[in-house]
């Protein structure tokens, strides 16, 4: 029992990051209907923003905390421009024109981060206050994990709350749904796709800089990290925050649970869900089928 | 819309994943000329993950060649570089050296990977090029263990993994034999595999019980090893008799350092030992490394010689950093043709594949000799004992460097 218990904790642990990464994804594919291959590049953008502020050096919670939020801003302010110069004038193209030019973004931001810091990986140390561990019932608990889990957490309760509750969610739902309507009903369109583009990018940021202290910081996070959370996406459903969480989770425990009971099958938990999913549920475990449909 | 079209999203977003999983990276070779002008093409990661590598590997070239001139070598002849992006993968690495024979660039040097290197040798062969490989390291790619070369026009310059194997057991069975129970983290590829099963085995050979705890094996490019780490830390026994094995290198070995530290897996054994590149991760990691005992070919204290002091304080003034094993090996690979380029008199493939059968070569790591039947550089391997100091040169201790000639660790020279 003990074993099944930190067998799950540490799934818990392996999947929100995941999640982290993969809610900005779904977000923008769900409103915008753009499969978006850059968003590994925002994401390592995001890490190599948060090491690039604080040295790399050890901070406190604050600093750390504010460093975090910092590169979110600016992956913002990078999607939102990204938004305006590329994908403003392909949207209503067929979405394989969106995809290409969503992966040449990659490449190009792949380039330009190289120029910008360079190509030798870098990392950035934990804070005092996150490093380390603690025990719950006998099993082991990585401090850091617990705060993943709990940002985790709170993006998806934030992005529910702000897509279900408030009035902007109200015209994201209805851009996202009809966009010609919502145009006709006089909502501005435009400017809310590019505020959900720069909402994506800067989720992708946070998960960046989050991660950041945990991995190599090099421009090889961006196809990893790009794979996994598209993969994930799928497995949840095109578009569907709270599937990107399901996923994460059901990826995550099923890996962590297969290296402790079936190691030969450990490291294939994501691509038999994606073939399982694909198979039963195309549209992914809770996929909407009329954003998948639009699409 | 039609049910038919709904899912089309979902199967491109499926393909183009799986596409870009498939996009991995290799690399490619050098080039020939007449006798006033000969070209070298040089192949290796210039974007993506292993650019750092690739970075390294054409720095050294660059900084050997410099040398050799100065040192008179090829005098009178201009010999350039080009340099192709193998973009780690065997595929891009074949374009490139495709590209390079059909551009008359003749003599190939670089590479990263075994499957380009495995992948450019026939081609090379059967252009009548030359290939010059610095880091691939498959122990097929020369006839080390075999006596007798599988590509007539190809010469290995790094040690065979089996080699760098061998060499840390020669050292840790000596300084470890008290270290029985091992758990393994490794890239489920045939190099982490390998690698591991060399050392299990000569260990066993060596007289020390070897019984594996835990092993696990996680995709190369992976770097999300929370549950591993976790499970790792749960199965770790006493400590006196326990040791982590890495059969990873790069951003690998970094991610499982850091996510590791906050279960304290390193300080739970008395042996934390890995074959393949590291110092680039100890140094990366600013300070905070823990102790480690590493085997590959190089590193910049292992060796008192002017050529090897020449060799760091110039790459040093030039790059600001220490150079790391594949500086060593883009150098060695310079130094290798400019020699044999000296000896001929010319960039003629052919004759530089004859000069450069028992060719000697004044390396950093001394007068070394590339074997005529197998084809490989008789380098020595060198296991380096290293610990994280902010005090120390880029943060890394040397504490203690043990250098295995190739005659330890090979049947042959």
């Amino acid at each position: 029992m003990g074993e099944f218990f930190a067998a799950l904790i540490a799934g818990v642990a392996q999947g929100v990051p995941l999640f982290i990464v993969a809610s900005g994804l779904t977000l923008i594919f769900g409103v915008l209907h753009v499969l978006n291959f850059a968003h590994g590049a925002f994401f390592m953008i995001g890490a190599f923003a948060f090491a690039s502020l604080l040295g790399g050096g050890s901070v406190n919670v604050l600093v750390f905390l504010a460093a975090a939020l910092a590169a979110a801003v600016v992956l913002a302010v990078v999607g939102a421009a990204t938004d305006v110069m590329v994908f403003k004038r392909l949207y209503g193209h067929d979405h394989m024109v969106t995809l290409l030019a969503s992966y040449a973004l990659l490449l190009m931001l792949e380039g330009i981060t190289a120029e910008i810091w360079g190509v030798q990986p870098r990392t950035q140390r934990q804070t005092p206050a996150f490093a380390g561990s603690f025990e719950v019932l006998s099993v082991r608990v990585a401090v850091y994990d617990v705060l993943l889990v709990g940002i985790g957490l709170a993006i998806a309760g934030g992005l529910y709350w702000m897509l279900q509750r408030t009035s902007y969610g109200q015209i994201v739902r209805a851009v996202a749904t009809d966009e010609q309507m919502a145009r006709a009903l006089g909502i501005r369109a435009r400017r809310v796709q590019t505020g959900v583009f720069a909402l994506g990018a800067a989720l992708a940021g946070l998960s960046g800089a989050l991660i950041a202290p945990l991995v190599s910081v090099d421009v090889g996070l961006a196809p990893t990290f790009a794979i996994q959370s598209f993969a994930i996406v799928i497995i949840g459903g095109l578009g569907s925050v709270s599937g990107a969480l399901v996923a994460a989770l059901l990826v995550g425990i099923s890996e962590s649970l297969l290296i402790s009971y079936a190691p030969d099958l450990a490291g294939f938990s994501l691509y038999i869900a994606v073939a399982l999913v694909l198979m039963v549920r195309p549209r992914g475990l809770m996929g909407n089928p009329a954003i998948t449909a639009r699409a | 819309m039609p049910r038919s079209t709904r899912f089309v999203p979902l199967a491109t977003a499926v393909g183009v994943t799986v596409a870009l999983a498939g996009c991995g990276g290799d690399s490619g070779g050098s080039g020939g000329g007449s006798s006033e002008s000969v070209t070298i093409g040089v192949i290796a990661p210039m974007e993506g993950g292993f650019a750092d590598i690739g970075n390294n590997i054409v720095n050294g070239f660059n900084l050997g060649l410099k040398h050799a001139q100065e040192d008179g070598l090829a005098e009178g002849i201009d010999v350039r570089v080009e340099v192709k992006d193998e973009q780690a993968n065997a595929q891009a690495a074949s374009q490139a050296a495709r590209d390079f024979l059909s551009d008359d660039v003749q003599l190939l040097a670089g590479m990263l990977t075994t499957p380009a290197c495995s992948a450019v040798a026939p081609l090379v062969d059967e252009a009548g090029g030359v290939l010059v490989t610095s880091v691939c390291a498959g122990n097929d790619l020369s006839g080390a263990y075999t006596g007798e070369t599988p590509f007539e026009r190809t010469f290995s310059l790094s040690p065979r993994d089996a080699m760098v194997s061998d060499a840390l057991v020669e050292t840790m069975s000596e300084k470890f034999p008290e270290v029985t129970n091992y758990n393994v983290f490794g890239y489920d590829y045939a190099w982490g595999r390998d690698t591991w099963g060399t050392y299990r085995e000569g260990m066993t050979d060596a007289g020390v019980a070897v019984d594996v705890d835990q092993e696990f094996w996680v995709p190369l490019g992976e770097t999300n090893f929370r549950s591993q780490v976790s499970a790792m830390s749960r199965g770790i026994g006493a400590k006196e008799d326990s040791a982590v094995f890495l059969a990873t290198y790069g951003a690998g070995t970094s991610a499982f350092l850091q996510q590791a530290s906050a279960f304290d897996v390193v300080g739970n054994v008395n042996l934390l030992a890995s074959a393949g590149g590291y110092y680039p991760v100890a140094r990366q990691l600013d300070g905070a490394a823990p102790d480690m005992w590493n085997a590959y070919d190089y590193n910049y204290a292992a060796y008192d010689n002017e050529t090897n002091k020449r060799f760091v304080e110039d790459y040093e003034a030039e790059h600001g950093q220490k150079p790391v094993s594949w500086t060593f090996e883009g150098y060695q690979a310079a130094l290798a043709y400019m020699t044999a380029i000296d000896e001929v008199g010319s960039g003629d493939a052919d004759e530089i594949v004859e000069a450069l059968k028992g060719l000697e070569i004044e390396s950093p790591a001394g007068s070394l000799t590339i074997d005529a039947e197998t084809h490989q550089l008789l380098a020595p391997t060198v296991v380096s004992h290293t610990r994280g100091n902010p005090d120390a040169p880029e943060g890394v201790e040397v504490l203690e460097t043990v250098v295995v000639p190739a005659a330890d660790v090979l049947d042959v020279g």
